[in-house]
Parts: C-alpha cells; structure tokens; sequence
C-alpha cells in the first residue's frame, strides 16, 4: 500500500486533528463514567476504534518523521501560507471572534454587522477603500437588520441601533 | 388575494403593536405594579402546548393586568435552559415568571440535579392547568382494555412508548406495573410526536402520554385507562376508567399540569407584588371570556384548573417524592 | 383506501388557480431556505397569525409550497458559497461547490433547480397514485430498519477518504464521537457537554455544518481573489444564457438518475424522523456506488449534485404520506404544519381522506403544482445568482462570515451556537490544511447520531438483546445489500485488476 501519495512529507499539522481526537475522546469517556451503560456506549465503541484508528495514524507519521531528515511543516506539501495571509488570517479571526462577543454583550445585531463588516473588508482590501467598505456594510447590515429583526424578529440581543428603532416605529 | 392583504395589514399592525410594546418600558407610567410589561420564560419550544395555553391565559389576563404579557421561548435540555436562565438571569422583581409545565420539569429537576434549587430558587404560585396522562393503543391493537394489557404483561414483558423517562405518564405505568406485577419496559421516543409514531407503526406494543394524545389522533387511537385518582375529561377519552377504579390500586394523580413559577426572593421581597399577580389570574379565571379564548386555542377546556400556590406545592412535592422514589428506574443507575 | 382518480383532474386546475398564493409562498420559500439556519418551520411559526386568519386551503397550499421551495433555496448557497444551510442540503456542496470553483456555478445552479423540481414533481405524483402502498413503508420500517439504512449513509465515508483511508476512518469516527454530545437517548445522562446546558440536547447541526463548510472555507478563500479559479472567472465573463440551458441539457440527459435518487428520498421521506440530511446522504452514496466513474465525485461530478437534490425533494413528498394519511409528522416543519391544520379544525389520518378527499388529495396535488411553477420562477435566475460568485473575496468573506454566524444564531437564538461555529470553523479549517476530510467528519456528526439513537432504541425494545438487529426481514434484506455495496466495488476492482493482469500475461506469454 505504499503508494507515491502516502509518502509524502508528514507536516506538523497533521497532528491536530487526531490529537484533538484522542483528547476529546478522553474527556467524553470521563465525562460518563458514572452513567448507565446506554450512555457509555459511543464512548466504548466510537472512542476506542477512535483512539486506536488515531494512535495508529501518529504511529505512523511519527515513524516517517524519524525516518527522514526533513523538518514536519517544511518540505513540499507546504500547507502554511506565505506570512502576509497568515497574518490577515488572524486578524480576521480575530475580528471574528470581537463579532460574535459585540454580539453577545450588547452592541446589538445591526451595528455589530456593520463594524465587523466595513473593518473586515478594510482588512482585505486595503484602508483607501473604506468609503466603499463602510457604504457596502451600511447596505448589508441594514438589509440585514430589516430581513432578520423587523420582518422575521428573531431574537437577537437588542443593541442601541435596535432599541433606538423600535421606539421610533412606535 | 385580498384575503392575504388583509392579513398582512393585520399582520403589520401585529408587528406594530410588538415593537410599541417592546418600547413601553421606556415610557413612564402611573405608579403601582406592574409598571411595566410581565416577562415570561417559557422553557419550552413556541407552539407547543404551553405556548397555545399561554396564548389563551394571555389574552384575558393582560385585561386585568393593565400590562402586555411577554413570553420568551427558551426550550433545551428538558426545560433546564429555561429554568437556568430564569433562575440565573432575571431580576428578582416579580416583573419576571416562569411558566412551566411542573410534572416533567421537576422531575427532570431530581433526576438531573442541575444547580438550581427548588423551593429556594423558584416557586409555583399559580397552576392553570390539569391534563390527566393516559395509557393508549392504536386502534387496530389487540388490547381492548387495560386489564387485557396487564394480563399480556404478566406473561411477557410489554414496550411502553414514552415522551421521555422523566415524566408522569412514565412513573404512572411503572407505578402499574409495581402494583400488579406487570412488566413494562419503557421506551423513551423522544417526544410526543414521535411516542405517537411508535404506537401508531407497532414499534411499541402500548404508549403513555397526556390525555391531549386524543384529540391529537382521533378515532386511530383507543385510550385504555388514566392514571388519575379521577377522570374530567371521561367521555372525551373514550370512557376510559382510572388505573385506580380497574385494579382497586392506590396510585396518584399524574397529571401533566402547568404553572407560573416565580422566583422565591421575589415572593419574599415583593408579596405585595405577587398578590397583585395572584389575584389578576384568579380574575381572569373567574371570566367567561377565558373559555372562548381557550376554544379558540383548541386546548381541552376541562382540563383547564386554576389552584393556589398550596396546590402547586401539594402537587410539586408528591411528584418530586415519585420521581425519587422511581430514580434508579428512570437514570439507570439501579 | 381508494383512490378517486376521478378527482385528480379538478384538483390539478383547482391548485393551478391557486397560483397567486403559490408563486409568492415559492419565492419566500427559496429566500427563507437560502437563509443558512432559518428553516420553513421558522417561518410557519412567525407567520403563525397569517396561515390562521386565512382560510385552510390557502393556508395549507402557502406552507406546502414553502416548504418545497426552501428545501430547494437551501440548495443554492451550498453550490454558490459552500454553505449548505440545513442537514438536507449537507451534501450538495460536495460537487455543487467545485464546479462553482470551476465557473460552472450556472450549470450546477440550473442542474440543482431541475434536479429538485422534477424529483420533487415526479415523487409527488408517485405518492399521489401509490399513496395506500407507500404508507405501509411505515409500518415496516422501525429503528432495525433504519439502524441499516443510517449505515448506508455513514458507508459514505469509506469511499469519500479512499485515497487515504486511515484519515478518512480518523475523520468520520471524529465526527461521530463529536455528534455523540448531547444526553443519551435513554436516560439523558448530559455526555460530553463540557457543562454547556445548549449542548444537552445535542450537538446543534447548523452551527456544526456551517462550521466545517462555510467558515473553514472563508478562512481559505482570502489566499486568492475570487473563489473562482482564473479559467473559471473567464468562462464567467463571458457567459449568457448558454451555461444556464446546458445546465438544463445536463439534468434532462440524466433524468433516470433524477427518478431513482428522488424514489430514495420518497422512501426515506416517509419514514417519521429520518429526515433529508439522511436522504441525502443516502442518494449521494447509491449514486456513485452505481457509477461508472466514482473517482469522479467530490470533484464537481453532475450526478453528485443531482442526487442529492433530487433526493431531498423527495424526502418532501415523502413527509406529507404519514402526515396525512396518519397525522404522524415526520419533521419539524410537518409538525407545525399539522398543528395548524389543527387550530383549523382538521384532524389529520384516515379519516380526513373519507371525510374530505379533496384537500387530502389536493394538498399532494398543490405540491406537485408547485413544483410546476417552481421551474420558470427559478430557472431564469441562476445567470443572475450564479453572478455572486465573481465578488472579490475582499468582499465576500466579510459577508460570509457575518451570513453564516447569523444563520448559526437563528437556527436556535442562541448565541453560544455563534461561538460553536467558530470552533467547528477551526476544525473544519485545521481538517482542510491538513488533509482530513470535512464531508468524512460532517456525516459523522449527522448521521451517528442518530445511528447511535436507532440502534439504542433497538437494542432497549429488545431488552439488551443484539441479535434484534437481524429479527426482520426487510431489515436482513437491507443487511444483504448493506454488504454488497461494500463489497462489490473491492471486488469489481479486484477481478479487473486480475483480468487486467491475466491479459497481460497472456499478450507477455504470446509475444
């Protein structure tokens, strides 16, 4: 079975996910150690095939990592990205996760869109295009804000935009 | 098409009327309680049963309030999103209730042992509701009567479809099964649509459900017997006895039963607040209006039975008293 | 049960007259289930007040044609933008995104559009004619049954990693231990929560699939200008109606493969609680198991984007079979459905086709009508939406983003489910760098699940006893072929290879 493909240079990367996998699988079997055996049983079954199916994996990447002189990440399979991504990358999960939080604690749905979009498209294309940027997310977030809160109110948290709206609309 | 702009109108000036409401808070008013619209968590999904009684309730108790009655849905986890969010988030201030159904929600309480404490955290100070839970068969079943299914259990273990294990219909056939040395196994379909299923297609071999099962499937299901000390809605469920009257048996009332819950520190800090709460929804049962509204929500208007907070707390702690009893059964864990 | 074919007629033009509710319900419908997250059912409840005010035909033709629609709006961020925003459309986004990718965004827009409608046209009509047969597919078919056909579905992971199975079994089993959170089916012990209350019911399936599709995706797609390759982007340009009716030419060539995909909805449609997602996946997995070129899925394959379309259409049919004839809803939009038929006074079952045969029959036939207005409300906009695809993703990822962390919110208001995503976003992105499959992980996540419930049920009727997973017969004929599509293509490719090698040898032996 040692084909052309899996002899590729293995990247430090792909560790991750099994390792994540052995650690979640860890947590979920301690998690009900105490239940009935209904509740134990994807953790004894799923888990295990889970466990083993990853330990062989790192077995086998770690033995091909020992065995050949290259560093995990180098090489040709070449899986990180030039920096300049990366960086915008991590800005942009970043800007992501300020999104969700502005969300989550009171900025409101309307103007947690349109800040998370206009320093969004900021971000990847370029400062000089912030009129466009801010014009395009005042657009979208009022779009937004007229689709999900005044035609089909869904429930998320009132922000000042919001609340200032509805008393208006009264 | 003129149907459809109509409503829509209506349905615009429904939507105006929400967002007027939603502003009120802002607006000052004439001093005395409630100053401002009640908030109710609701732990389970809109449009399901809660939200339609709810609706009915609503609609003649705002009368008597003077205020808007604000239901929020938060469904999950057997109710404990509710409870956690209304135990953990809302104000103390008698501004915010609670609108459970008691009977699954405090046995999920006991078997679950979530963070939140009754009595210390939550009270029920008003039930609307009584629906008997009922043991039922599709229509082309062999069993015509509950005495022919305890009979077949005896011999032979039969499979009980159930909403879920913690509810009252399940501790009433396990509660059966003790009494008369039937075996049942129960077979938890999660939900009530899906327990109807499993009775219906023969995966199960009998179900237990509220007595709302009825109207629900009409002449494809038989119900065989309730598990009530008595049966209100008699005629309506096919004249089937109690579990009680058939076995001479000494099995409690079960019924599914909802009620406003309130938190204690409220009760405590505000009673002036709470009798005011109290008295408005004795009012609005008190009013004939409340039947045409409860039709009108195709809820069973016998079910429907005002009790005071001493009737709420008989009926929280014998089932809470079952629900331990039954524990091992209903966790697994015997 | 018999059937009043003496009615059909009248009622065909009875639910074409209706087109003033129908067209509007289509086009609301398509939104709506564009809408990652934001299901039909949603939109019933929201506009609860109105399908009440109305009287019940038009209330029931407005949800029927809404229904249909958004099963099929679902269908077109999944092959635009990789968001497939419901389980059903979970696996559209396997061919329909790579020939997005590709340019080819009209013919896979056009494809899904036909694929859906006439699966959805040609199952309603099956159920329209068959319906007292295929009702006894619920009597029949109970958790054994279904334990096998979930295991069909999940068989899908094996021949999407086949390149590198220990990835993909790694993948899959991943995705299965993550669906695993949530109470267990029995006695609700909360497993794997992490103390998070909105994880006892379950891990929630649209923060999940937006998750792994559309936010790791939006991470990527930053690395070039349009998510349209250089080639792609020209054919766009330049492109009229031609992609669009080629598109067409495509689905009408295949339009055996439309008919047997959308039986496979039907049938799994009708079984209460299956659901599209399994559908899908189900349809998708027959498809190539069947295909002369199954390497060729996953790379913008017309028949993977057509099996899964017209499968979750028929799933639609399928649904209204037991909640009419036996008040039995098979999913959450049936269930608000049949709730309000009951605010109007409508008992659902047997009964409604004695006592009113005519909006029994007709609410099977608006659906069928449906379909038919469905195909020149829809088709001529694939040119225009295909056209989204060309924003620069300067753009577009923001927009993503923000769409699909909505859509993860709306599903259940909930903001942590927003949090979810993002985290499933990571997996999803890691799984993509890395090699590990996200569609592998995915139908882990939607199917073990509800494996895991099936096969618990099963086994807690049985009273702990295994062997009630063969006690059936339909069940062990499903096990029968169960193996052989497992089976059959190591073994096809197995005696090809050796026929292959023994007419090598013979030519080495003659030469």
């Amino acid at each position: 079975m040692a084909t052309r493909r899996r002899r590729e240079i293995p990247a430090a990367g792909e560790f991750i996910i099994p390792v994540a996998a052995i650690a979640f699988t860890a947590y979920y079997i301690w998690s009900v150690r105490d239940g009935p055996w209904e509740a134990k049983f994807s953790a004894y079954l799923v888990g295990t095939g889970l466990i083993i199916s990853s330990a062989i994996f790192l077995l086998t990447r770690i033995w091909r990592l020992a065995t050949t002189h290259r560093e995990p990440g180098g090489g040709e399979t070449r899986w990180w990205p030039p920096r300049p991504v990366t960086l915008r990358r991590l800005a942009l999960l970043v800007l992501t996760l300020g999104y969700i939080l502005a969300i989550d604690y009171g900025a409101g749905f309307t103007l947690s869109n349109f800040a998370f979009l206009t320093c969004g498209i900021i971000l990847l294309s370029g400062v000089e295009h912030w009129l466009r940027a801010a014009g395009v997310a005042a657009a979208l977030s009022l779009g937004g804000y007229l689709l999900f809160i005044v035609a089909f109110h869904t429930r998320f948290p009132e922000g000042p935009f919001e609340q200032f709206m509805s008393r208006l609309l009264s | 098409m003129r149907d459809f702009t109509l409503t829509r109108r209506a349905m615009l000036a429904r939507l105006g009327a929400a967002g007027a409401a939603a502003a009120l808070p802002w607006s000052a008013r004439a001093a005395g309680f409630p100053e401002r619209a009640i908030d109710i968590v609701v732990p389970t999904r809109a449009g399901g049963g809660a939200d339609r009684s709810l609706r009915a309730i609503a609609n003649v108790w705002e009368k008597y309030l003077g205020q808007k009655v604000e239901p929020g849905f938060f469904p999950g986890a057997s109710g404990q999103v509710g409870y956690a969010l209304y135990t953990g988030k809302r104000d103390p201030d008698a501004y915010s209730l609670i609108y459970g159904n008691m009977g699954p929600e405090l046995i999920g309480w006991v078997l679950q042992k979530p963070e939140y404490r009754f009595p210390e955290d939550w009270v029920y100070f008003f039930r609307t509701d009584n629906e008997p839970t009922v043991c039922f068969v599709r229509a082309e079943s062999e069993f015509q009567s509950i005495e022919q299914v305890v009979e077949a259990a005896k011999k032979k273990t039969l499979t009980v479809g159930t909403s879920r294990l913690p509810h009252p219909a399940s501790i009433g056939i396990l509660a059966l099964g003790e009494e008369t040395g039937a075996k049942f196994n129960l077979v938890p379909l999660s939900g009530g649509n899906k327990t109807i299923a499993g009775v219906m297609t023969g995966e199960v071999d009998i179900g237990v459900l509220p007595a709302g099962v009825k109207p629900r499937t009409g002449n494809q299901s038989r119900i065989l017997c309730v598990f009530d000390r008595k049966n209100p809605l008699k005629d309506s469920l096919d004249g089937a006895p109690t579990a009680n009257e058939v076995f001479g048996t000494n099995i409690p009332s079960l019924p599914s039963s909802r009620a406003f819950g309130i938190h204690t520190k409220a009760k405590m800090d505000h009673p002036d607040r709470l009798a005011v709460l109290s008295e408005s929804l004795s009012k609005t049962f008190a009013d004939p209006q409340l039947k045409t509204e409860v039709e009108k929500a195709k809820v069973a208007w016998e079910t429907i039975e005002a009790g005071d907070e001493a009737a709420c707390t008989e009926y929280a702690e014998g089932i809470i008293a079952l629900a331990k009893k039954y524990e091992p059964l209903l966790t697994g864990k015997g | 049960m018999d059937l009043p074919f003496h009615l059909f007629p009248e009622l065909f033009w009875h639910a074409f007259s209706l087109w003033y509710v129908i067209i509007p319900a289509v086009l609301l419908g398509i939104i709506v289930g564009a809408i990652p997250g934001f299901s039909a059912a949603n939109t019933i409840i929201i506009l609860l007040p109105l399908a009440l005010s109305v009287d019940v035909e038009t209330g029931l033709v407005f949800m029927v044609a809404l229904y249909s629609s958004s099963r099929m709006g679902a269908g077109i961020p999944a092959i635009l933008v990789n968001i497939p925003g419901t389980g059903g459309a979970a696996a559209t986004p396997l061919d329909g995104y790579p020939m997005t990718q590709q340019g080819r965004a009209p013919q896979a827009l056009a494809m899904s559009f036909m694929a859906s409608t006439f699966g959805g046209l040609f199952t309603s009509v099956v159920a329209l004619f068959c319906l007292p047969i295929l009702t006894q597919v619920v009597y029949y078919v109970h958790s054994v049954e279904m334990v096998v056909i979930m295991l069909f579905g999940m068989s899908l992971i094996a021949s999407i990693a086949a390149r590198d199975p220990l990835k993909g079994l790694v993948a899959g089993l991943f995705g299965m231990m993550l669906g695993a959170i949530g109470a267990d089916h029995i006695y609700g012990t909360p497993r794997g929560t992490m103390g998070f209350l909105e994880l006892y019911d379950g891990l929630p399936i649209i923060p999940a699939l937006v998750g792994l599709f559309a936010l790791s995706e939006a991470f990527l797609i930053i690395e070039g200008e349009s998510i349209v390759s250089k080639a792609g982007r020209d054919l766009m340009v330049k492109a009229g109606w031609g992609p669009t009716i080629e598109g067409v030419k495509m689905t009408i060539e295949r339009w055996w493969h439309v008919v047997w995909t959308s039986l496979i909805g039907l049938l799994i449609g009708i079984v209460p609680g299956a659901g599209a997602g399994i559908a899908a996946f189900t349809a998708y997995q027959q498809s190539r198991f069947f295909s002369k070129t199954p390497d060729l899925y996953g790379t913008g394959h017309p028949e993977g984007l057509i099996a899964p379309e017209s499968a979750n259409n028929g799933v639609t049919s399928g649904t209204l079979i037991p909640l009419l004839v036996l008040g039995l809803p098979g999913g959450l939009t049936a269930a608000v459905m049949m709730i309000v038929l009951q605010l109007h006074d409508v008992l659902l079952g047997p009964q409604l086709f004695v006592e009113d045969p005519k909006l029994a029959y007709g609410v099977i036939m608006t659906m069928a009508v449906t379909y038919i207005f469905m195909i020149p409300t829809i088709l001529p906009l694939a040119r225009y939406m295909s056209r989204i695809t060309l924003v620069s993703t300067s753009y577009m990822t923001p927009t993503i983003l923000s769409f699909t962390l909505t859509g993860a919110f709306v599903a259940r208001d909930y903001a942590f489910d927003m949090y979810l995503a993002l985290v499933f976003g990571a997996i999803g992105y890691v799984a993509r760098k890395t090699g590990f499959h996200v569609a592998a992980i995915l139908i882990g996540c939607i199917l073990g699940p509800l494996l895991e419930q099936y096969l618990l049920r099963a086994m807690r009727i049985s009273e702990g006893d295994p062997m009630v997973l063969f006690s059936s017969t339909l069940g062990n004929v499903l096990w029968v072929l169960l193996v052989v599509t497992l089976v059959f293509p190591y073994l096809f490719d197995w005696m090809r290879k050796r026929r292959a090698a023994a007419e090598a040898g013979a030519a080495e032996a003659r030469s």
